[in-house]
């Protein structure tokens, strides 16, 4: 079985149009652990986060999951890393509108090549609250059920690292505490590191983390 | 969830868009399908029953009516032509066979063809039951005739004047049906043949009647007369003698179907007959073909604008994937997060527009052949033209092969921008 922990990067160096965005000497995340990753808009937090999901190659420097050197795997060998070892959530939830709620899930789960489960969708609805919506179109839930539905997504093929890119920036008090707290047990539950991208203060304030990277403002 | 399925649920999220596409393609496709075989089964009918007839003689007029009217049996004749030239022709040294027919009364849409029993080997036809004619009033009809006639040996029918329905009734002599043709797949199939002599006696027949009908009219005026009576009926008697010879002499036929000795009596024979005779001399061959090409002008036509549907069609299939990528990006990149490849995701892009394709050129070809089967079944030119018995044809398959060629080349200029697909970019911009 490939071993997916820690997190370790080496040396990576990202600039944009020129300009450097950040370099990190070294930075690790190990099994089970939550990192926050702080900075202010243009800091290059999302540059940060699709090097970490093997969305954007670094201009310098090494990324690895346990002995796995993602940007040493082909396109598609990394596609496919992405999608077994991998639950992404997005600051906008990304919800495949034209899908019911159970075909959004459906679809995570088989184009990350993992088989099919019924009974972890079924769960997971039930767990979230979402049964009774499994059927309908992800366009017509309310905002609470699409961060719900969000989660769920990026939780249900068990995946051994869970990346949120600012997670509870568009949601106010009340449901951004929900996402948190649905965020830390749906990770504990699946024993998955948990990578957050955040500039919210209420992200930092409500975690136990274990590790903080700040960028524009060292590490 | 396989690609296939995600790509037909995003199609039936829209789903009127993509029936008016499919509708589209369905039609430009059927179209050409339909044109396709009517032209294809046109020219087999054409030249199939012209088969073995070299040349048709008949009375002048447009050589193309003639044919068609006395070998495929559409047209109305020409006119008629004296017994005796008929006769002459079949002694022309250059001739080998002449079969005499002789048109003008229908059953229903079916023609009464007069003729010689040799008629019938000019079509391979066999008797399925029963025999030829021996007599005045008997015939042998074709399969199809036999069929939508419910026609059997012994079984009588009335024929009408005229080669099209409404034609006045000829219910005083009616026919008897002594032998019944096996299927041919040839306008033979859609003939009655009985002798020319029914065809004359049915003729006679009435002019007689009509002349009684006057001379009754006539026998009332000068009833108490005696002497002027008498006189009548020698007069009478000496009349009928004369009639009957010249009935005799006057009779007509409506055209001679020949067979040459020679191939080389093509090129002499029908000049010889066009220039020293009151006839004219058609080849069917050439006649045909001048057919097959003014009707190519018209299919021509029709294949173009068939074409042009198809084209608008794959336009505004090409036009939807477009729209359905452009709206549909981030769902694309979110797939790619998900583990699918680009190749997955360019996979998508052609399943969705080639299902459009595939429906729409399937259906296409459905409503063309069934169209045409359906015209074949329920009118009476599609009938005529044998369109009931069409089969598809490699043709069709070569259509249809080419459409999805095309689609899928058109389906691959937007895959093409989905494999460019900037997806860190879509993300952050959504």
């Amino acid at each position: 079985m490939t071993v997916t922990t820690p997190l370790r990067l080496r040396d990576v160096h990202a600039a944009y149009d020129g300009r450097v965005l950040f370099t990190l000497p070294e930075w690790q995340v190990s099994a089970g652990e939550t990192a926050l990753i702080l900075g202010p808009s243009g800091s290059g937090k999302s540059t940060l986060l699709a090097i970490l999901t093997g969305l954007r190659r670094p201009d310098e420097g090494t990324v690895t999951y346990g002995d796995t050197d993602l940007y040493a795997l082909s396109e598609t060998a990394r596609d496919q890393f992405r999608g077994q070892q991998m639950g992404l959530l997005f600051q906008s939830f990304h919800l495949v509108k034209a899908f019911t709620v159970r075909q959004n899930l459906l679809l995570a789960l088989s184009l990350s090549g993992r088989p099919v489960d019924h009974e972890r969708i079924n769960q997971l609805l039930s767990a979230l609250n979402l049964q009774g919506k499994a059927d309908q179109r992800a366009e017509r839930l309310s905002v609470g059920e699409a961060q719900r539905l969000a989660v769920a997504r990026a939780v249900i093929g068990k995946p051994a690292w869970i990346f949120c890119d600012e997670p509870t920036s568009a949601l106010d008090d009340r449901n951004a505490e929900a996402m948190l707290s649905l965020l830390k047990s749906q990770a504990v539950e699946c024993g998955a590191g948990l990578v957050i991208v955040t500039h919210d203060r209420r992200v930092r304030d409500a975690f136990t983390h274990d590790s903080i990277l700040e960028l524009g403002g060292g590490v | 969830m396989s690609l296939f399925a995600i790509a037909l649920t995003y199609l039936r999220s829209r789903l009127s868009l993509s029936l008016l596409h499919v509708l589209l393609m369905a039609l430009g496709v059927g179209m050409m399908t339909a044109l396709l075989l009517f032209g294809h089964q046109l020219q087999e009918r054409l030249y199939k029953d012209s088969n073995g007839i070299d040349a048709v003689v008949g009375a002048k007029g447009s050589p193309l009516q003639l044919i068609l009217s006395s070998v495929q049996q559409m047209d109305i004749p020409t006119g008629n032509i004296a017994l005796k030239d008929a006769q002459a022709i079949a002694a022309h040294p250059k001739v080998k066979r002449a079969i005499p027919i002789a048109l003008g009364d229908s059953v229903h849409r079916f023609r009464i063809v007069g003729t010689e029993p040799a008629y019938l080997s000019l079509y391979d036809a066999e008797l399925a039951e029963g025999t030829v004619w021996d007599h005045s009033m008997e015939a042998v009809i074709g399969a199809q005739v036999a069929r939508d006639q419910q026609l059997n040996i012994g079984d009588t029918f009335v024929g009408s004047h005229g080669l099209v329905e409404g034609g006045h009734s000829h219910a005083d002599t009616p026919y008897r049906v002594t032998g019944i043709l096996k299927p041919t797949g040839r306008v033979i199939d859609r003939l009655i043949v009985t002798s020319l002599e029914s065809v004359w006696d049915i003729h006679a027949h009435e002019a007689h009647e009509e002349e009684d009908h006057e001379a009754h009219h006539h026998d009332e005026a000068h009833d108490d007369d005696e002497h002027e009576e008498h006189h009548h009926e020698d007069a009478h008697a000496h009349e009928a003698h004369h009639h009957a010879e010249a009935e005799h002499h006057d009779r007509e036929v409506t055209a001679v179907l020949v067979q040459y000795r020679t191939r080389l009596a093509a090129l002499t024979f029908p000049r010889s007959i066009n220039a020293n005779t009151s006839m004219q001399a058609a080849s069917p061959a050439f006649e045909m073909a001048r057919l097959v090409d003014l009707i190519g002008l018209g299919t021509d036509t029709l294949m173009t604008i068939g074409g042009v549907l198809v084209a608008v069609s794959l336009a505004g299939v090409l036009i939807a994937l477009f729209n359905a990528i452009r709206e549909r990006r981030y769902d694309l990149a979110l797939f790619r997060t998900f583990g699918a490849s680009r190749r997955a995701i360019v996979t998508l892009v052609v399943i969705e527009g080639m299902a459009i394709a595939i429906a729409g050129s399937v259906l296409g070809i459905a409503a063309g052949y069934g169209g045409l089967l359906a015209i074949g079944h329920f009118t009476e030119k599609g009938a005529e033209l044998g369109l009931a018995d069409l089969t598809l044809q490699p043709e069709i398959f070569m259509l249809w092969a080419l459409v999805l060629v095309i689609s899928l080349i058109a389906c691959l200029i937007p895959a093409w921008q989905v494999y460019r697909l900037n997806i860190r970019e879509m993300l952050i911009r959504a």
